[in-house]
């Protein structure tokens, strides 16, 4: 049963908070590590054949890199903790809790990180040309650190492994998906750092200089292009049995039409990656002279698109928990699930001051036990709304469907007891229109609703 | 008590290290982002000051050093945010291993304005760059950017007050909860302690950017007058600080409920508020007697130092006074479950030390390619 008091978004929903500021900051985040890359190979490049327009483009290219990775990057990982703590406490306290010290560690890295950053774009200049792309190299190896220790915590969400039956630490940070996710967004890394040097190459007044960067910029986005479908394979490969039944029943359906939000997303993300990748090549790559800033805004766009696509398909796969076979995503153990004393909504949540459900209260208990227990995914009538979701659903109906919320394969069981049931279907039934309740001797309490098949519908 | 209370349970995966180390890394890390801080507000202020006497004043000589100072200040800044902002997530991560059941409440009940904290620091991080960038190119509205600065991190101190406050009177909590039916919009501006508590650390901010103007003079070798003059000034605006928060200190004390008050009258709270205090009056004639009787820099010096270990103490004292709260709740550091994790407490260590060493190595060889290159050129 969740403790902590629930932050009431209203149509929002929670996972617009976390996942507009999740998509920038994993953008910039990702650009942050691939942009040292590139600064550090281009600037050796530069300076082996003495390149001085080259490296006049360099230095302006660090500064748009400095701005935006050390303020709106690095604010933006702030600001999804923050985030993460206001809609789901439990999760970012077991997070926390699992993972103190690779957070610590973390902060070291990051820490140097930014010094590095500043050292190296304020002493252009000031010191050896030679020196100077040994920085770059350091501030890439030091970022790229950062990435294999964040790396083990998000995919311990998704991929905890054995660390379910050891409760070793290592276990969680080195879990099935590590390896495969480090070398996918190492990959994507690249492509953002050519996404974004397309974008300030393009600014570049010297014709002749743009085209050179715009055709060398475009070939960032090759490696990707080539590798990440074979690595992309091998990261599904690392997901847990359900998730990959979820990912196989999605993309099996296309045929019949039956098109679910992940395979939505899915084919969304496919379509327009692949339409980055054309353009990239089309454009910067074979025509550099004809390619233009407002391509390349375009190009901007489409991948901070495709980063939120991809993230929202990382938070899909895994409901319905947010760390795999451990937490559920309206921040329940399992554990505790499985243990019937912990069923009972006004018994063991604290936040809900009405103890009883009465004829006169039962509305407000109902909003009350919808905001503990179902708005970490859905709200009434905004983002994965129950006016949607429930559309033509009688309150009987919802009342026995809360009873088998766990066969969706993407649903945490109702901690409710029967009444806290009746009062939440009641609340839902007001929201999708529903007509009175049948007289109350006929309402089964135990029939179970038909299992619906495992997928996400919103 | 605390069963009635609707305060969360710790988390069952319960805390991979010894307290008394947690305890000692939130303590350091959190003073040195105080101090930080202290100097990237109060210099912001500072700032704001300088640049409307370098506007109203009709002395060339005054006008001068104010816009001198202000541009070194407006150097500074920027880097004062990243660090402040760097050196504020680790105490901030210490805090939520060992009073996350009371953080993350008290941050839920006011949700949009904490999660405002993230925007307003872009806010005001972008405007001081811009102040920076375009000191000379918008000399005569360049102000604007750094009141904008100013105010954001003015605002975002007052958000933090306010949670670290509601953090640690659950007491509230189920009330506030219902009135506002979970939608975040909760002002702790009926806690008592509140406006004393922001205004001693305003204050501070003041004092402490007061000393770093006084280091900036103290370090100056090229010009003599400019060097007085912000001695003068950074001494003067130290003295202003500290005297203020001395009323403001008294007005705090007696904000805080009687019974907790032993926070700093018992024990380890009671020689920690006598020696801070002794220390904070040797550093204020210290540096009173650099400011007002030119007394020799080395003075200056003990009087910082004398600071700084008293504002140690300090923050020390402000997380007795917060377990002195929650004990209220019946809440102690005991109750909480610790799994050490030897060999990744280990692995921290080293890279921290390590990451100084890097930074140490990466300072000293860029010093000797800055000298070498000059000398080229």
């Amino acid at each position: 049963m969740p403790e902590y008091p629930v932050w009431n978004v209203g149509g929002v929903g929670h996972g617009w908070i976390i996942g507009l500021i999740a998509m920038t900051h994993v953008y910039i985040s990702h650009f942050a590590i691939g942009g040292g890359l590139y600064m550090a190979v281009t600037e050796a490049l530069a300076v082996k054949r003495n390149d001085q327009a080259m490296i006049g483009y360099l230095r302006s290219h660090s500064n748009f890199l400095l701005l935006l990775t050390t303020v709106l990057g690095a604010m933006g990982g702030i600001g999804i903790w923050f985030a993460v703590g206001l809609v789901n406490p439990a999760s970012i306290q077991a997070l926390i809790h699992n993972f103190m010290f690779f957070w610590a560690i973390e902060w070291v890295v990051f820490v140097v990180e930014i010094a590095i950053a500043f050292f190296y774009y304020y002493s252009w200049d000031k010191v050896s040309p030679q020196f100077h792309v040994k920085l770059a190299w350091l501030y890439f190896i030091i970022s790229a650190f950062s990435l294999l220790v964040i790396n083990g915590i998000l995919t311990f969400m998704l991929t905890p492994g054995k660390w379910l039956e050891t409760g070793n630490v290592w276990d969680g940070f080195f879990n099935p998906s590590y390896f495969p996710s480090v070398i996918v967004r190492f990959l994507i890394m690249c492509t953002i750092a050519g996404v974004f040097s397309i974008f300030t190459s393009s600014r570049v007044k010297d014709e002749n200089l743009r085209t050179r960067l715009l055709h060398y910029s475009a070939k960032w986005l090759m490696p990707s292009f080539f590798l990440l479908p074979f690595f992309l394979y091998w990261y599904f490969t690392s997901l847990p049995a359900d998730v990959a039944k979820l990912l196989e029943t999605g993309i099996a359906n296309i045929g019949a039409g039956n098109l679910s939000v992940l395979t939505r997303v899915l084919l969304l993300t496919m379509l327009l990656s692949v339409t980055i990748y054309v353009i990239a090549l089309v454009g910067p790559f074979f025509n550099p002279k004809i390619f233009t800033f407002g391509f390349s805004v375009a190009i901007l766009i489409l991948g901070l698109i495709v980063t939120g696509a991809t993230e929202s398909i990382r938070e899909m796969i895994r409901k319905p928990y947010t760390v795999y076979g451990y937490l559920y995503s309206n921040g329940t153990l399992k554990k505790a699930s499985a243990d019937s004393s912990n069923y009972g909504i006004l018994k063991h949540y604290p936040w809900i001051a009405e103890k009883e459900i009465t004829p006169a209260n039962m509305k407000t208990v109902g909003q009350k036990i919808f905001l503990a227990q179902c708005q970490s995914c859905h709200t009434p009538t905004g983002y994965r709304s129950m006016k949607d979701l429930a559309k033509g659903w009688d309150r009987e109906f919802i009342f026995r469907r809360l009873t088998t919320l766990p066969a969706t394969g993407i649903m945490p069981p109702f901690m409710g007891d029967e009444q806290e049931r009746r009062a939440l279907a009641d609340y839902i039934g007001d929201i999708v229109g529903a007509g009175p309740w049948p007289p109350t001797d006929s309402i089964p309490t135990t029939t179970p609703a038909p299992a619906p098949t495992a997928s996400i519908k919103n | 008590m605390q069963n009635q209370l609707p305060i969360p349970h710790p988390d069952p995966l319960g805390v991979p290290g010894d307290i008394g180390l947690i305890l000692f890394l939130l303590y350091l890390t959190f003073f040195l982002h105080v101090i930080l801080m202290n100097a990237l507000l109060g210099g912001a202020f500072m700032t704001v000051i300088s640049e409307w006497i370098s506007r109203k004043t009709n002395n060339q000589q005054t006008k001068d050093h104010h816009i001198h100072l202000a541009e070194k200040l407006g150097h500074i800044l920027p880097f004062s945010v990243s660090l402040t902002v760097s050196m504020g997530i680790a105490p901030l991560l210490f805090v939520q291993v060992i009073y996350g059941q009371f953080f993350y409440t008290s941050s839920v009940l006011m949700a949009w304005i904490w999660l405002s904290v993230v925007f307003l620091i872009v806010i005001g991080y972008y405007s001081l760059y811009a102040y920076t960038r375009g000191f000379e190119r918008w000399a005569n509205r360049r102000y604007i950017f750094m009141i904008i600065s100013c105010v954001m991190f003015f605002l975002i101190a007052f958000i933090y007050v306010n949670n670290l406050t509601l953090m640690q009177t659950p007491q509230k909590w189920l009330d506030i909860y219902t009135q506002t039916n979970g939608t975040g919009y909760h002002w702790n501006m009926d806690e008592a302690t509140l406006m004393p508590r922001y205004l001693h650390f305003a204050f501070s901010a003041i004092a402490v950017a007061g000393m770093l103007v006084l280091i900036l003079g103290m370090r100056e070798k090229k010009d003599n007058a400019l060097s007085s003059f912000m001695k003068r000034w950074g001494g003067t605006w130290f003295l202003i600080g500290t005297v203020a928060n001395t009323v403001v200190g008294f007005m705090f004390y007696f904000a805080i409920p009687e019974a907790l008050r032993k926070a700093f009258t018992e024990g380890t709270g009671q020689m920690l508020f006598l020696s801070s205090h002794a220390l904070f009056i040797i550093g204020t004639l210290a540096i009173a007697a650099v400011t007002f009787l030119k007394a020799n820099n080395m003075i200056g010096w003990v009087g910082i130092t004398a600071m700084l270990v008293g504002i140690a103490e300090k923050v020390i004292s402000r997380d007795l006074l917060r377990q002195e709260y929650l004990k209220q709740v019946n809440w102690t550091h005991a109750v909480l479950q610790t799994k050490p994790q030897n060999d990744v407490i280990a692995l921290f260590f080293i890279s921290f030390v390590a990451g100084i060493g890097l930074l140490l190595w990466v300072y000293i060889r860029y010093k000797k390619e800055v000298a070498a290159h000059t000398q080229q050129s």
